[in-house]
């Protein structure tokens, strides 16, 4: 009987100790979710705006007050669309009537006068012009006879003949750019000259972009233009942005070289896999070489460029992806104003030291740091 | 002493000892289901959709996480195809010259974008998870 009694008690306190076990089990995933669902609330609210301009997707996260309103993010990110649009009417090669337009149609007509451009297009053309200088051609903003001639972009992309590319090749010259500093005015000096700002545009856009952002009282944003990203302060926790690096060799957007923090910066990257056509067998990218009027012929995947100037940035990621790894090392850390990531063909990851701390490597992929790195 | 086993036998298994073990096996059944009920609503909120923009307007938005496969094309544009499969979607039979639309292949993680820029069609995956942990992609 005492034996019984024993089981029975024994029994009984195993029941006893399931039940409190379920219910602390409860208590403590109710908390949990408490506490997942807690910050949620007192996080400031993201507003998200995509849309196209500039020939691109653009995505927007902006953040909202601390006390939730969303109201002042989404008027600015509605103004920023704005601003990319009104850009891509300024400095398009495609929008007929842009100012590039209008001086691509005017191109060596002595008796015209020069066009009139807003303080957008002549500070970026001037920009343009100067950038011409430095890299001696390697990256030439009257590239346009080229660019129209291969169509890769549009519907009707094709290998074009050696004639029609000796042909186009000879208009292309930046020094044949003509400015007024007094009337910010601009022509080109021989016919059939043609500009496409396509290799700086979006940088110059996230350059106004951050201004804007900045004079608009923003903390915390993260634009995306094509590709092209700026990441504007930290997110509201108090983390910084985290920006992966598009794998050059993975048709998937999602595989990533690896990935980086880089608070207030932008970022530019150039790769051939971008925008490319098939022709017997044979991809043609998207970037050409002013010296050939080929896409340019690299022995790196892409290049990424890290600044606090967009615009710059976007130059160099296009000036070093054409001019190869040789010249993209020689400058990896020579200059503080930007920082360089080099993928090569041989998955090779070449890092500027100041990104070292910040860049984490995508394991598993046959991506690895150069040495030195 | 046979009165005194049957009796000992009887305190074991009474009735009333059932019972407490019903009624506590109840109450934990039911702490549970509550917690499974939870679980459920907690899930919801991380569900994975698929937002396609036309002219970067939202035209249409998939469920990804408890969606059908299926191939559509989009009343806007008609030349644009996409075919869900097993909680991913991708761009097909694109009629644009670049095909860098299809060329993005499977999307089905947070922050996934691919475009179609000829046609001006874009989708962005939207929910709370991302494999791969990053907020935007450069390149």
């Amino acid at each position: 009987m005492k034996k019984n009694k024993a089981i029975r008690w024994t029994v009984t306190i195993l029941i006893i100790l399931v039940l409190f076990g379920s219910l602390a089990f409860l208590a403590v995933k109710l908390l949990q979710n408490k506490q997942q669902d807690t910050p949620t609330v007192k996080e400031p609210p993201s507003y998200t705006l995509d849309g196209f301009a500039m020939d691109t997707t653009i995505s927007q996260i902006l953040y909202g007050d601390a006390d939730g309103k969303l109201d002042q993010a989404k008027k600015i990110a509605n103004e920023n669309m704005q601003l990319l649009q009104e850009l891509e009417n300024k400095l398009s090669m495609y929008v007929s009537g842009s100012e590039i337009s209008q001086i691509n149609d005017k191109a060596g007509l002595t008796e015209v006068k020069r066009v009139n451009l807003s303080d957008d297009t002549y500070a970026l053309l001037s920009k343009a012009k100067e950038y011409g200088k430095q890299t001696k051609g390697l990256f030439d903003v009257t590239i346009g006879p080229l660019t129209s001639l291969w169509n890769i972009t549009g519907d009707n992309p094709r290998v074009p003949s050696q004639e029609e590319i000796d042909t186009a090749k000879s208009y292309v010259d930046y020094r044949q750019i003509s400015l007024d500093d007094k009337a910010k005015a601009a022509r080109l000096q021989k016919p059939y000259m043609k500009l496409d700002l396509g290799g700086i545009a979006k940088g110059y856009a996230c350059d106004r972009l951050k201004a804007k952002l900045q004079a608009d009282g923003v903390d915390s944003a993260l634009i995306s233009l094509g590709g092209n990203v700026l990441a504007w302060g930290k997110k509201p926790g108090g983390e910084d942005f985290s920006i992966g690096l598009r794998n050059p060799f993975s048709k998937n957007a999602d595989d990533l070289v690896g990935k980086l923090t880089a608070p207030n910066k932008i970022l530019a990257t150039t790769g051939a896999y971008e925008r490319s056509f098939e022709q017997d067998g044979k991809t043609y990218h998207h970037v050409l070489d002013p010296r050939t009027g080929y896409p340019c012929e690299t022995d790196l995947a892409s290049v990424t460029v890290v600044s606090e100037d967009g615009t710059l940035a976007d130059m160099l990621s296009t000036t070093f992806y054409i001019a190869g790894k040789k010249t993209a090392l020689e400058h990896l850390n020579s200059h503080p104003e930007f920082a360089l990531i080099l993928v090569d063909n041989q998955k090779n990851v070449y890092l500027s030291d100041s990104l070292k701390n910040s860049f984490t490597l995508t394991e598993g992929l046959g991506f690895k740091l150069a040495e030195g790195n | 002493m046979k009165q005194q086993q049957a009796k000992g036998s009887r305190a074991f298994l009474r009735r009333g000892d059932l019972f407490i073990i019903l009624c506590l096996l109840l109450v934990a059944g039911i702490a549970y289901g509550v917690f499974w009920l939870f679980g459920q609503k907690h899930q919801a909120n991380e569900i994975l959709q698929a937002q396609i923009l036309c002219d970067g307007k939202l035209v249409k938005i998939v469920d990804l996480t408890n969606g059908i496969d299926e191939i559509f094309s989009l009343d806007q544009r008609p030349d644009v195809t996409f075919e869900v499969k097993q909680g991913k979607i991708r761009f097909i039979n694109a009629k644009c010259p670049d095909k860098l639309c299809e060329h993005a292949g499977f999307l089905g993680t947070a922050h996934q974008t691919a475009a179609c820029i000829p046609n001006r069609v874009a989708v962005r995956i939207v929910g709370k998870q991302s494999s791969s942990n990053v907020d935007a992609v450069a390149g």
